[in-house]
């Protein structure tokens, strides 16, 4: 990378390629070299197409130091000669590090206590605060060509920037999420291996291969991020899915690890959980169809024939079987036209109730026909099969419905009571709006102060 | 001074027809390249010395993407001038183009 040609050697390649002599192309260069020179007096800029353009760049007055005697000395305004490559040019020199892309790490300003970026990680580079080991100040050796550099850097420093981030990084990592350990994995993989052999110039081609297998598993983690945030996001109810993203994760860890493209591993790990998932579902929902197979003849066929019939049947039934028992098991108890409907991942009692009635607050309902599959107001089961009962007119409950639906919302205040005291008397106030009747049934069993606030409301 | 001015000039300088002098700065200029773009640096005298070095990887704020980023390596094309030439034109007050 540092190598350089001789100028000879150089007219020997432009005589070969131009089929001149060396002494005409030598002369041709001194020419060119002379026109470039004027015409930056004259023009101030001079363009090659295909290569880039000669400038001449202002430079305002400036202070600076004498280095030898420390006085000051007025720097006079001045123009420099500047040159900018051009597009192909640009592009062909970088060819070696063309595909890379910018890594993204999961760090923003807030992480980092120190700020930004920390002045740690440039005073390595440059001079050297306090903190820097004597070592570090040996390798000044600079490369020949890279003396000019703008940031100064002498490349055998490059390891230690980054090797103070990584230990930075990794007190950091005992605070911050485990989403952050696939970067740092990453960060601390490169830097004793990789920053170093940057510099050397008969390294090149080692470096371009690492760096590209490096730089190119940025896509890979996006592909990863994305993969997770939809798992995370087609899952909520199951526990047993949130325990597989969290095996995606590491899998994904696992695979980031490996440095190479280990989509296939990673997509059977996942086609394997998903299997795993299915099963254990379908286990679960076997035993449920063995009670419900004897209402179900009843339900499907009444639900067909018309429902009004039906609610009148419900209201003479209805009121016995439900003061008798407090918490009815018997499915019988629930009313008779219900039609069964299987949950739905992401779908919660309230959105099946808007869904079904247009009206979620009727969700009560669905939970109080549900006994056995559902104990806990706040859980349903995805692919779990419940009982939906139907309502003609859910803008216009009747009086028998409203009852349902109070009674429903009693269930949920003594759930509540036991699960979540705070909230019960709430429950209890909605029984009353739906049916003060239900709420006088039960007002000698309910706390006085949940009583009151029931009915004052 | 454009590409075209530039040539013109060249052929009167050299004598030679503008075809021929095009074809040589075009020669010239894939020569240039294709060493820099090997990682070889080289000098012409009276104008500068090219050279070529790469730019370390920088963790930098990136505000497309809202939190750190490691921008990789890059190589660039460096140009210093020769001292004569930096000499003539510093003090060259120029017409603006």
């Amino acid at each position: 990378m540092s190598e350089k040609i001789t100028f000879k050697q150089l007219v020997e390649l432009i005589s070969s390629q131009a089929e001149q002599s060396h002494d005409s192309t030598y002369s041709f260069i001194q020419e060119l070299v002379g026109i470039i020179e004027s015409g930056l007096r004259s023009k101030g800029s001079v363009s090659i197409s295909g290569f880039g353009k000669f400038e001449l760049r202002w430079m305002n007055e400036r202070t600076g130091v004498n280095p030898q005697t420390g006085e000051e000395i007025t720097i006079p305004g001045q123009n420099k000669v500047v040159f900018k490559p051009y597009k192909s040019l640009r592009e062909h020199v970088n060819r070696p590090y063309a595909n890379m892309e910018p890594q993204v790490l999961s760090e923003t300003p807030e992480d980092n206590d120190t700020g930004p970026i920390s002045p740690a990680v440039f005073g390595t580079k440059k001079e050297g605060p306090s903190k820097e080991k004597p070592k570090k100040e040996e390798p000044e050796k600079k490369k020949p060509l890279e003396d000019d550099s703008p940031f100064g850097l002498a490349p055998p420093d490059d390891e230690d920037p980054f090797e103070e981030e990584t230990a930075k990084k990794e007190k950091e990592s005992e605070k911050e999420d485990d989403t952050e350990d696939e970067e740092e994995l990453l960060v601390e993989r490169n830097s004793p291996v990789g920053f170093p052999s940057l510099s050397g110039s008969d390294e090149d081609e080692k470096d371009e291969d690492f760096l590209a297998s490096v730089f190119n598993l940025s896509d890979e983690i996006e592909d990863e991020h994305e993969k997770e945030k939809e798992a995370d996001d087609s899952a909520d109810t199951p526990p047993l899915s949130v325990a597989s993203t969290s095996v995606d994760k590491k899998k994904g860890i696992e695979t980031v690890k490996k440095a190479g493209s280990f989509n296939w591993s990673y997509a059977a790990a996942a086609i394997v959980v998903a299997l795993v998932i299915f099963i254990i579902l379908f286990l679960m929902m076997r035993p449920d169809p063995a009670p419900e197979a004897t209402v179900l003849p009843e339900t499907t066929e009444q639900e067909l024939t018309e429902p009004a019939d039906q609610a009148v049947r419900v209201a003479p039934e209805e009121p016995d079987p439900v003061i008798d028992e407090e918490a009815p098991p018997e499915p019988e108890i629930a009313p008779p036209v219900t039609y069964e409907h299987d949950v739905a991942s992401g779908e919660t009692l309230w959105s099946i109730a808007e869904a079904e009635y247009g009206n979620p607050y009727l969700w009560p309902l669905i939970f109080e026909s549900n006994p056995d599959t559902i104990t806990d107001p706040n859980v349903i089961v995805a692919g779990s099969s419940i009982n939906i009962p139907s309502i003609e007119d859910p803008q216009n409950l009747t009086p028998e419905e409203s009852e349902m639906v109070a009674e429903g919302y009693y269930s949920l205040y003594q759930w509540s009571t036991v699960n979540k005291p705070d909230e019960a008397r709430n429950f209890l106030w909605a029984v009353g709006k739906f049916s003060p009747d239900v709420l006088d049934k039960y007002s000698g069993e309910v706390d006085s102060n949940h009583l009151s606030f029931a009915k004052r409301q | 001074m454009n590409y075209s001015d530039l040539i013109d000039r060249l052929s009167e300088a050299t004598g030679k027809p503008k075809t021929q002098t095009k074809e040589l700065v075009e020669s010239t200029v894939s020569v240039l390249t294709s060493e820099l773009g090997n990682g070889n640096g080289f000098s012409i005298p009276e104008l500068g010395t090219f050279s070529t070095k790469v730019n370390d990887v920088k963790k930098v704020y990136s505000p497309h993407y809202k939190s750190y980023i490691l921008v990789p390596p890059k190589r660039v094309v460096d140009f210093s001038p020769a001292s004569g030439l930096k000499e003539n034109l510093k003090f060259v007050e120029t017409e603006d183009e």
